[in-house]
């Protein structure tokens, strides 16, 4: 029997206190509809290893390990507590006690019955742990950003080339709903002509400082020179270890590059500048003369590029907002977008996905080991995006304009500009 | 590392405060090559000697030029100090850097060495020859694969020679220099390839990828040659795909997606010639990768085929042609469209997302047929579906709600309210409702609801609504609710209503805040408000409350505060603001607050703002602290900003901080 009842709110209208329904999501139906009845054949499975798993790498790796055609077989890492910790969160998941710890990640990933690795170290090694997994022949999902410089980033795109692997930088708004749909009224024309696009960064700078030195543990419990891999070598102090790298020079590729990797991204994504980066870059300044954290780029078009802190309508972290000549869209982490106006606003839909969750980027991520499909954080466009924000963190250090060749990667008639698109690897290192 | 070891036994022995350094950026900031050099020279490998070294290199990495290049040198056969030496060497412009690395080859070995033959590859210096003297002598592994990558990096004629010579030889017992040589070889490919000589490119790869090398190695090389070969790649990429192993399968299929649009046409035909005669599961994977191709050559040539194996019904690939046409786009839509609803009735199963790909994808002349699909379903059919049949009329719907269909609300709405339908179905037909209601079907919406118990599913589809309807109309229809609601649906519609913010939500939110059955919810959601075209009024309303309500006057100030902190409006306005609240709060803690509000903005004005309130005693530390933070984040001075920094080191009792400012004050 169908019920046609006539129109009533009294059902809603007493509601009671909410349930709770956290997880749910209506636009799921179940794996058996969709084909997959919840059993994988072993040989269908991806076999990850995974490479620095903590923090936001914990957070991926339980992503990872619930599905079902994922199987976690090997962790590495250069502290045994983290080693260990994996370990036991793996097993426990597998139910057995296979799951493999290495110090080497060169150990882990000679092994020929692992698919794919997690990398989630800390940036300075995001390249090269990347760049060693591809040439051993492993699809690479790191954590952002990829790089912490113009040629890290151009090295990391060429190797995954060589080697055609699968790689999925950590850029997950690339696979999430509102961003996905900011993104698809910008390119659909409905703003008008794009003019300018704006993404959410933080205050540029870093330090050269170092914290005071402290007995090095054992190599076993800490491997600190494996730590700090490619970087110029200093004392150990346990506080970077704990994660507290961020903003060190030798560590970090500063604030516009830290939300830039997803913001700018987001921008070349939107205006449909994956292949390219803007040609010009503008520190701008306060009215006082001391220089801001606020950078304009221009595109070869003349579109404009604006990496900024404040002036965000509070839809959360990593904002971004696509301008065009009839109308704007700005969306955020919170899921929540707005627009210029009501018309618009008819286009928008609900999402309920916060920002940071991996789950959807990380399902293209599964889907592209198996069918060999290049995804959306592909390397070469995270490449791109990220080249963007270390350009504008050169002219924000330099304190000037900066013109820059993308073909050519190369700052135009500025040897200071080039002379900061790498750094030296420490011996034994090579992009 | 036995160098650091010993290094470290030298840390022991430092003041933790001596590695801070606080003369750091006199060196950091210095434009002074021959001040650099100085560091630089000066005897030591202490690790304070380190830290100095290091910064005065990564200096010389900018400012330094061929002056330096003697003092850089004479670091390289330190362990210790090599990496800061390359720091600078690796990008000082000139022949004479490069004349220099190469005559320090002779003189280094172990890991410096391998050092220097790493900084002469990102040079690129033709250091071919050198390199193969080198390599001759050697018995370092370590030596010996810095010398293949550099030789792939140079990528001259002369190296690649060097390179392939090697391929002739006995394979190293160690794995990791078989496979520099092979990096170093696709490395000079892929340079010979962006000179356009694709065919040596090609050759290079193939070599590779028939060499005694590990079999990662050989993937990227016959991955790489494929694509090197191009159209000319036809032959070889069928034959894999029919008679390859399952590695090579999978190598070659990435390359499908993959050639440029100038060598599709020989190459799509040839596999489609092949597909037919390849295992099921085979062709699956390369007819979902043939309908990737976004080439209009490649389009044109598969529609037609993967129109064919729709209308054939054939079952093992019948997912992936669906998928295929869906990403094309272009194939005659009726025929795909009768071809899908065949599927409805005869069982053959296609995953849900490749169904409403297909669907989607189909042009909107069709567009109604979904809707025309779910109208006027009988409760016997709605609840006795297959799980096929489930997951077509899972497609459907979704498409009327990615699509928009407004006309087939009444039949979501008669499906949603089916009694005994799965809850699947159901909850598909109220999500697509949600996506489809305009306000003056609101109630279409609001009566499929009337069912639903699960009130984060409630909560979940009136927020989708509310997300896309006219702003204003919509909060005005939802305040109608509100009046009409029991107190907790009351609750749950304030918080719609800031989701939906603007006037008429806004207002409605500060009448419920004057309620004494609300108030404690309006207040709350007062203190959440995220629409910044409000900030007048919600300011206004706030400090209101913030002066007459004794329950709520914390909450009231704190979401006072929080308008100038988190919303972008003009300096003076949030500094005024500021002021404001620090008169208006009771607690001290809620006048603290009001620092936050100057750490948002990097100004002098902001510096001063703060140190306004440095003569109140309790107050004072806060206020120089947030003083220098801000000031540290300018660049450059002022004569501002030295007066406030000043006024810091007279008034601020922490040593850290009068040191901090000290900083600011020595800046230039």
């Amino acid at each position: 029997m169908v019920h046609q009842n006539k129109f009533s709110r009294r059902r809603f209208l007493k509601a009671g206190a909410m349930a709770g329904s956290a997880g749910f999501l209506p636009l799921l139906v179940s794996g058996k509809v969709l084909g997959l009845d919840g059993a994988v054949s072993p040989s269908n499975k991806v076999n990850l290893g995974g490479i620095g798993i903590n923090g936001r790498g914990s957070h991926d790796f339980n992503c990872f390990i619930k599905r079902n055609d994922i199987r976690f077989r090997a962790i590495c890492d250069i502290r045994r507590v983290r080693r260990e910790a994996v370990k036991a969160a793996a097993d426990d998941h597998n139910r057995d006690t296979d799951c493999a710890m290495y110090r080497d990640m060169e150990e882990l990933l000679i092994r020929d019955d692992i698919d794919a690795v997690l990398i989630a170290t800390g940036d300075r090694w995001h390249t090269m742990a990347s760049i060693i997994a591809a040439r051993y022949g492993k699809d690479v999902y790191c954590e952002k950003p990829l790089s912490l410089t113009i040629e890290e980033s151009l090295a990391l795109a060429r190797a995954v080339k060589r080697y055609g692997i699968i790689y999925q930088a950590g850029t997950q708004r690339r696979n999430i709903g509102n961003f996905q749909l900011a993104a698809e009224i910008a390119q659909s024309g409905k703003l008008g002509k794009l003019t300018e696009v704006h993404a959410n960064t933080l205050w540029p700078a870093t330090t050269q400082n170092w914290l005071p030195a402290e007995p090095q543990p054992d190599i076993e419990e800490c491997d600190w020179d494996r730590w700090l891999g490619p970087c110029p070598w200093r004392p150990y102090n346990e506080r970077y270890v704990r994660g507290e790298w961020r903003g060190f020079y030798d560590f970090h590729g500063g604030g516009i590059l830290e939300w830039g990797s997803h913001t700018v991204d987001l921008c070349q994504w939107a205006a449909q500048k994956d292949h390219t980066a803007p040609v010009r870059y503008e520190p701008q300044f306060q009215p006082d003369g001391s220089i801001s954290g606020t950078i304009f780029a221009w595109y070869a078009d003349g579109l404009k590029l604006v990496m900024r802190e404040s002036g965000w309508l509070g839809l959360g972290t990593c904002s971004a907002r696509y301008v065009g000549e009839e109308g704007w869209v700005e969306t955020g982490d919170s899921g929540r977008m707005a627009v210029s106006s009501d018309a618009l606003r008819g286009e928008l839909k609900y999402f309920g996905m916060p920002g940071t969750d991996p789950d959807t980027h990380i399902a293209e991520f599964v889907e592209c080991v198996k069918s060999r499909r290049t995804p959306a954080a592909n390397a070469e466009v995270a490449a791109n995006s990220h080249i963007a924000s270390h350009c504008a963190y050169i002219a924000w250090q330099l304190g000037r304009t900066v013109e820059y060749n993308p073909e050519k990667a190369e700052f135009i008639n500025d040897a200071d500009a080039n002379r900061m698109r790498s750094r030296a690897m420490r011996e034994g290192y090579v992009l | 590392m036995k160098k650091y070891i010993a290094l470290f036994c030298g840390i022991l022995f430092c003041a933790a405060a001596s590695l801070s350094a606080q003369d750091w950026q006199s060196i950091w900031n210095s434009k002074d090559e021959s001040f650099l050099i100085q560091v630089i020279e000066k005897p030591g490998n202490a690790p304070e000697d380190i830290y100095k070294k290091n910064l005065a290199c990564k200096r010389l990495a900018i400012v330094g030029t061929e002056a330096a290049v003697p003092a850089l040198c004479a670091m390289l056969s330190d362990e210790l100090l090599n990496h800061n030496a390359r720091t600078a060497l690796e990008v000082i412009p000139g022949d004479a850097v490069d004349q220099a690395l190469i005559d320090s080859l002779s003189a280094l070995n172990g890991i410096s060495l391998v050092g220097v033959i790493d900084t002469l590859a990102m040079r690129k210096v033709a250091a071919a020859a050198p390199l193969a003297d080198l390599l001759a002598k050697t018995e370092d592994n370590d030596v010996k694969r810095a010398v293949f990558n550099a030789w792939g990096y140079i990528a001259s004629d002369e190296s690649t020679a060097l390179l392939t010579s090697q391929l002739n030889k006995e394979p190293n017992p160690d794995y990791k220099v078989n496979a520099a040589l092979a990096d170093g070889l696709m490395r000079a490919a892929a340079t010979l390839d962006k000179q356009g000589k694709s065919a040596q490119a090609a050759e290079l790869c193939g070599a590779v990828a028939g060499a005694e090398l590990p079999q990662f190695d050989k993937n990227g090389a016959l991955y790489n040659q494929l694509l090197y070969l191009g159209a000319d790649a036809a032959d070889k990429l069928t034959a894999i795909l029919a008679e390859g192993n399952d590695n090579d399968f999978e190598v070659a299929l990435k390359t499908v997606r993959e050639f440029s649009a100038e060598d599709a046409e020989p190459i799509v035909k040839a596999l489609l010639n092949v597909c037919p005669s390849l295992p099921s599961q085979r062709q699956a994977l390369l007819i979902a990768a043939l309908g990737d191709r976004a080439d209009d050559v490649s389009q044109n040539l598969v529609l037609p085929f993967v129109d064919e194996l729709i209308r054939n019904g054939q079952a093992d690939v019948l997912a992936a042609a669906v998928r295929a046409s869906g990403r094309c786009g272009q194939a005659d839509p009726i025929r795909i469209y009768d071809a899908l609803a065949t599927l409805y009735t005869a069982e053959k199963e296609v995953p849900y997302d490749d169904l409403v790909e297909a669907i989607v994808a189909l042009p909107p002349e069709i567009g109604n047929r979904p809707a025309q699909s779910i109208a006027g379903k009988k409760t016997e059919e709605l609840t006795a579906l297959s799980d096929v049949q489930k997951s077509v009329l899972l497609a459907q719907m979704k498409v009327l709600e990615l699509r928009r269909t407004a006309e087939a609300a009444p039949d979501l709405l008669v499906i949603a309210n089916t009694e005994g339908v799965d809850t699947q179905i159901r909850d598909s037909a109220v999500a697509a409702l949600s996506e489809i209601v305009t306000l003056d079907d609101l109630n279409f919406l609001v009566s499929a609801l009337e069912q639903e118990e699960d009130e984060a599913k409630v909560d979940w589809y009136l927020r989708a609504a509310c997300t896309r309807l006219p702003r204003e109309e919509c909060a005005a229809a939802v305040v109608k609710m509100y009046d009409e609601a029991d107190k907790a649906g009351k609750e749950k519609l304030l918080s719609l209503l800031k989701q939906i913010g603007g006037r008429t939500a806004l207002s409605a939110v500060v009448k419920a805040a004057s309620d004494p059955e609300m108030d404690d919810k309006a207040t709350e959601v007062l203190g959440q408000w995220n629409t910044p075209e409000d900030a007048a009024p919600l300011a206004a309303a706030c400090l209101n409350l913030a002066k007459s309500s004794s329950k709520y006057k914390t909450r009231a100030i704190r979401a006072y505060i929080r308008i100038p902190r988190q919303f972008d409006l003009a300096e003076d306005l949030r500094i005024k603001m500021a002021k404001i609240a620090f008169d208006t709060a009771v607690r001290p803690e809620d006048k603290q607050l009001i620092f936050e509000i100057f750490k948002r903005m990097i100004t002098s004005n902001s510096v001063s703002a703060a140190l306004s309130y440095a003569d109140q005693p309790e107050y004072s530390e806060t206020a120089c602290e947030t003083a220098v933070f801000i000031a540290e984040k300018i660049k450059g001075t002022s004569p501002e900003l030295q007066e406030s920094m000043k006024k810091v080191l007279e008034t601020a009792k922490s040593q850290e901080l009068k040191d901090r400012a000290s900083k600011v004050l020595e800046r230039q």
